[in-house]
């Protein structure tokens, strides 16, 4: 597209910098600036699906819940920070002292209790959502959006009927026995409880493949 | 694509019921109102969104949906592109044929529970805008 200079070199030899090509660059996340409760990080610890004892990384599936946000749906968000990153939302005045003890009941992905493989249902081209495992935590708290005069996110109880799972599906090929198991958490809701075992899901025995631990 | 619900994030305004298509977990999803939600697992397909606090349905995930949008309803509406919408009553019942009533005969449970979300998706005219694509 530039063609030659009169001289016969090519523009990027001349070392005139306005005639060399540009570099590009991938920037994610487009130019707008987002603020710090929405600047999710992008992956998440957890233990290994297939050996409980080792912990693995998986990405985090950001374009959705950005996508919630956007849309004006702020709990999805505010659930991804105080109950699978384990920490308040980065909001002003979280600390505030209708919030206090504003760390206390939240959990960590890296926390769950237990984990099962297969949602028994087509995910995506995953005819049986056999690529996809699901970790179970219960905290006992967790942080709400709701806009008030000192904060956005306020700490609430969980009621004791209820769990929390967080979804990951795994990148194909996967190894169960290797250490490099990788995969995206794609989703995560509260659930009804086991009425038998409020640390389980209701219906876990049919609503997944298989317990992993 | 339509994108006349994406606001500034940085601003707060009252959320408006809109449904929307998570690409990630194959999800379409509808909520009356930004609440804490227990989603409540009909079957391998319809989920129903219950408020935390009284547990009255708000909403529900409709799970899988690009397979069975690309499979049930695009076929039958070829005209749909990337800017059209279908209503999500249509799909609801749709899902209520093809997965049969004989199945629904002997489970008034799981079928009360499909009423209750195809009669969130009639009263609130629910449209889905963001479409599956199919690469």
């Amino acid at each position: 597209m530039l063609g030659r200079l009169k001289s016969g070199r090519a523009p990027e030899e001349a070392g005139d910098l306005s005639l060399r090509k540009p570099v590009l660059r991938v920037v994610s996340g487009g130019s707008q600036q987002l603020p710090e409760w929405a600047d999710f990080r992008p992956v998440v610890y957890a233990r290994h699906p297939f050996d409980a004892t080792k912990q693995v990384q998986f990405r985090v599936a950001l374009q959705d819940v950005l996508k919630a946000a956007r849309a004006q749906l702020r709990n999805p968000a505010f659930q991804l920070w105080s109950v699978v990153y384990g920490r308040p939302p980065p909001v002003n005045n979280v600390e505030w002292s209708g919030n206090q003890p504003y760390r206390e009941g939240l959990t960590r992905l890296e926390e769950a209790h237990a984990c099962f493989k297969g949602v028994n249902r087509p995910f995506a081209e995953d005819d049986y959502g056999d690529t996809v495992v699901a970790y179970v935590v219960k905290p006992t708290a967790f942080y709400k959006f709701e806009p008030h005069m000192v904060t956005m996110a306020h700490r609430r109880a969980v009621p004791d009927d209820v769990v929390f799972i967080a979804y990951v599906k795994l990148d194909q090929p996967c190894d169960p026995g290797s250490g490099q198991v990788r995969g995206c958490l794609t989703h995560w809701a509260f659930v009804e409880a086991d009425p038998e075992n409020k640390l389980l899901p209701a219906d876990f025995e049919t609503r997944f493949g298989e317990r992993l631990w | 694509m339509p994108t006349d619900y994406e606001n500034n994030i940085d601003t707060i305004e009252p959320y408006t019921p809109v449904a929307l298509y998570y690409d990630a977990s194959d999800t379409v999803e509808y909520l009356r109102r930004d609440v804490p939600c227990v989603y409540r697992r009909v079957d391998g397909v319809l989920t129903l969104a219950l408020d935390m606090d009284t547990r009255e349905p708000v909403g529900f995930r409709v799970k899988g949906f690009k397979n069975f949008y690309l499979r049930r309803i695009k076929p039958v509406h070829q005209k749909l592109n990337d800017d059209s919408f279908v209503h999500l009553v249509y799909v609801i019942e749709r899902l209520v044929e093809e997965l049969c009533s004989p199945i629904f005969e002997n489970e008034e449970q799981r079928l009360q529970a499909y009423r209750v979300a195809a009669e969130i998706a009639r009263k609130d005219k629910v449209e889905l805008h963001d479409l599956p694509r199919a690469a």
